[in-house]
């Protein structure tokens, strides 16, 4: 597979623009601009396929219901998720015979809850992964977020041809994003980081796009690893709801399900 | 994009369960593509999750080939579980295996009796080392320390002997004894059952028990995992140290050790965790009651997967306990008991006493099969952080005490005394010089 280089940086991108130049000699065909506005185009119909840019920036806060479904496994984990953008988390998880644990981020410190094990501070790299989700317009600013965005070949996943990104991050980490011809993400592959230097490489194919708001989502987002295979369905989302602030504050007790 | 986080995938993974082992009672004709599918399932899931690409040497597409070869011949539900089975074990690894969801949880006799007897296997025989108060056997005046001959007129040493033929691994044997005796210990609910025993050497006695129905605490199925009789013991030794047992990992006893061990801090002067016959659960758990112990985030083991690895670490907890932890193990201390036992001992928490544990380590989940039947896999590898692997190996105690026939006639817990002693804490009234 070849890559196609794009960069924002001061001397690595001399660098890369030496690098690519050995690149383009070999393939003169795509040069670094069309690269760049191909992949400008593919970022730009995704957001669009959202909901577009201006209704993106008007998004403030997210709730999400829904549950995980591990079918081979016989387990349906009920999920909530509360978001505040730029750096608000509250998630719980409810696990039959095991009961509910919960996450919260706020600001650059997040903490968790379980039935078995109590309370800890989340890890840097867990309260990395939740800043994520908080950061509702991160979509918006992919060129920032990532150090490196890479045009690769088309890929045909499930019968449909998808354009696919490669995505470095500043540890120069990859993440696969593969789109539909009408912008929308259909699948995703990277790594998750699972507790304290835990990580796992998951891939996520999204199904059923729904719209609600005019914000335009996938209902059904299917998990693969080698480990196990999970489908999480959304129930419910809503947006811009008011939080009440005490959510997003460490628990000093068990807190009843869902608040 | 507006998608769920994936922070459940943690605790999916961590949610592995260990030590759970397969039972019969396979009687459903099924059609032949159930069969096929079945055997496809249990092929490929190991292909795409088993942590070492190379199988640990074993050639699997070649396994596959030769097995499928063989699916013709399966004529019933039976046949396919014999065979996956024995596909599966060419792994020679623990945690693959088949299990029949609507089976007995472990230790439970087929006839769902319970007379309150646990017997511990030594090359002499097999002893009564505990009998549960006001149990059958407890009214029938079975002691601690007589030896059993027979039940229901079939000798224990024959019993035992057979399993011992067997090729498998010692330990293994040492297992699979003890959940035999276990199983026909107990009998059938309410059908009268002949028990012979040596109550001390030269002389016999005779006991008929009627076995009570189980109305052990039973877990709360999780998935596929069936909920298993738990049994929880907790109790302050000569007032000064709190001990603690229990069978397997499991949620429902959690807020029991919590408080137990919370409560035991400037009162208790150690705490003996005994984890012998206690046959792993969730893993997670693990780190829970290591968090009570520990005074900083202490790293209790990894699992290699395939693609990525988990940390299992402890952290601790507001309200634990800081006094000396001794741990019993012995061959029956299974999974997620080996994995606490070996992260304290590693870490310098605990001190471990007992016999060297199974060595059957290694994460799992459950899969349903079209059959009917449920594959058990172990989805990763696991070793201690500095990078010792339990599976195979077991966890190797510090104070080595193997099991001594005449202590246990007597009637004697030699491991469990060693740890007192470690404590500082005479195991019995009359050690203590006329106090």
């Amino acid at each position: 597979m070849e890559l196609k280089r794009i960069t924002r940086y001061g001397i690595g991108a001399l660098i890369l623009f030496l690098w690519m130049a050995i690149l383009s000699a070999e393939d003169s065909r795509e040069p670094p601009a069309a690269e760049r506005a191909a992949i400008e185009e593919i970022i730009e119909q995704y957001i669009a396929s959202q909901g577009g840019r201006e209704r993106m920036e008007s998004l403030r806060r997210v709730e999400l219901e829904g549950r995980m479904a591990l079918e081979s496994q016989g387990l349906v984990i009920e999920l909530r998720q509360k978001l505040e953008s730029p750096d608000k988390v509250f998630v719980t998880m409810e696990f039959p015979g095991l009961g509910t644990v919960r996450h919260i981020l706020n600001g650059d410190q997040g903490w968790e809850w379980h039935p078995l094990t109590g309370t800890r501070s989340l890890e840097e790299q867990e309260v990395k992964d939740l800043l994520r989700d908080a950061d509702l317009q991160r979509d918006l600013r992919l060129f920032e977020v990532y150090k490196e965005i890479l045009l690769a070949e088309p890929e045909e996943i499930e019968g449909q041809m998808t354009r696919h990104l490669v995505l470095l991050d500043e540890d120069g980490k990859e993440e696969h994003w593969y789109f539909k011809e009408n912008g929308d993400l259909f699948q995703q592959v990277r790594d998750v980081p699972v507790g304290p230097g835990g990580e796992v490489k998951i891939r996520q194919r999204h199904y059923d796009y729904t719209t609600v708001e005019g914000f335009r989502f996938p209902k059904v987002v299917r998990l693969h690893n080698p480990a196990f295979e999970a489908e999480i369905t959304i129930t419910r989302c809503r947006v811009n709801p008011e939080f009440d602030p005490a959510i997003f504050q460490l628990p000093t007790a068990p807190v009843e399900s869902g608040e | 994009m507006l998608i769920f986080n994936l922070k459940p995938l943690k605790w999916v993974l961590l949610a592995g369960v260990w030590g759970l082992a397969a039972h019969s009672g396979l009687a459903f004709l099924h059609e032949k593509g159930t069969f096929e599918r079945s055997f496809d399932m249990v092929w490929s899931t190991v292909n795409e999750s088993f942590w070492d690409e190379d199988f640990n040497g074993v050639d699997w597409e070649r396994v596959g080939d030769r097995y499928k070869g063989e699916l013709g011949q399966v004529k019933d539900r039976r046949d396919l579980v014999v065979l996956l089975q024995s596909m599966l074990d060419e792994l020679d690894q623990s945690h693959f295996q088949i299990l029949n969801p609507s089976a007995k949880p472990l230790f439970v006799a087929p006839g769902g009796g319970y007379t309150g007897i646990s017997l511990k296997y030594t090359s002499e025989g097999a002893y009564a080392v505990r009998i549960e108060p006001g149990s059958v056997a407890h009214k029938e005046g079975i002691q601690v320390g007589w030896k059993l001959k027979s039940i229901d007129g079939k000798s224990t040493g024959r019993i035992i002997q057979s399993i011992l033929r067997a090729d498998l691994p010692e330990k293994r044997k040492l297992f699979l004894i003890h959940l035999n005796l276990g199983v026909r210990i107990n009998g059938n609910a309410g059908k009268r059952l002949r028990t012979d025993w040596y109550p001390s050497p030269g002389k016999a006695e005779k006991i008929y028990l009627t076995p009570a129905r189980d109305e052990r605490e039973r877990s709360q199925p999780i998935g596929f995992l069936p909920g298993q009789r738990l049994e929880y013991e907790e109790t302050y030794l000569r007032d000064r140290a709190l001990y603690l047992r229990f069978n397997y990992f499991m949620p429902v006893l959690m807020e029991k050790i919590r408080r137990a061990i919370e409560t035991a801090e400037g009162r208790a002067e150690g705490l003996i965790l005994d984890l012998r016959g206690n046959y792993g659960g969730l893993t997670i758990m693990a780190t829970g009651i290591a968090g009570l112990l520990i005074e900083e985030a202490t790293p209790l083991g990894k699992i290699t997967m395939r693609e990525g690895h988990v940390h299992y670490q402890g952290y601790p907890q507001e309200k634990r306990f800081t006094g000396p932890v001794a741990i019993l193990i012995d061959s029956c201390s299974i999974s997620t008991a080996e994995m606490l036992a070996a992260g304290l001992q590693e870490a310098g928490r605990a001190r471990v006493f007992g016999e060297v544990s199974q060595g059957d380590s290694l994460p799992s989940l459950f899969k349903k099969l079209p059959s009917g039947d449920v594959l058990q896999y172990a989805m990763g590898d696991f070793t201690t952080p500095k990078g010792k692997r339990i599976e195979k190996n077991g966890v190797i105690p510090d104070v080595m005490v193997d099991p001594d026939a005449g202590a246990l006639a007597a009637g004697l817990d030699l491991p469990l005394q060693s740890a007192m002693e470690w404590l500082g804490i005479k195991p019995s009234l009359e050690d203590d010089d006329g106090t």
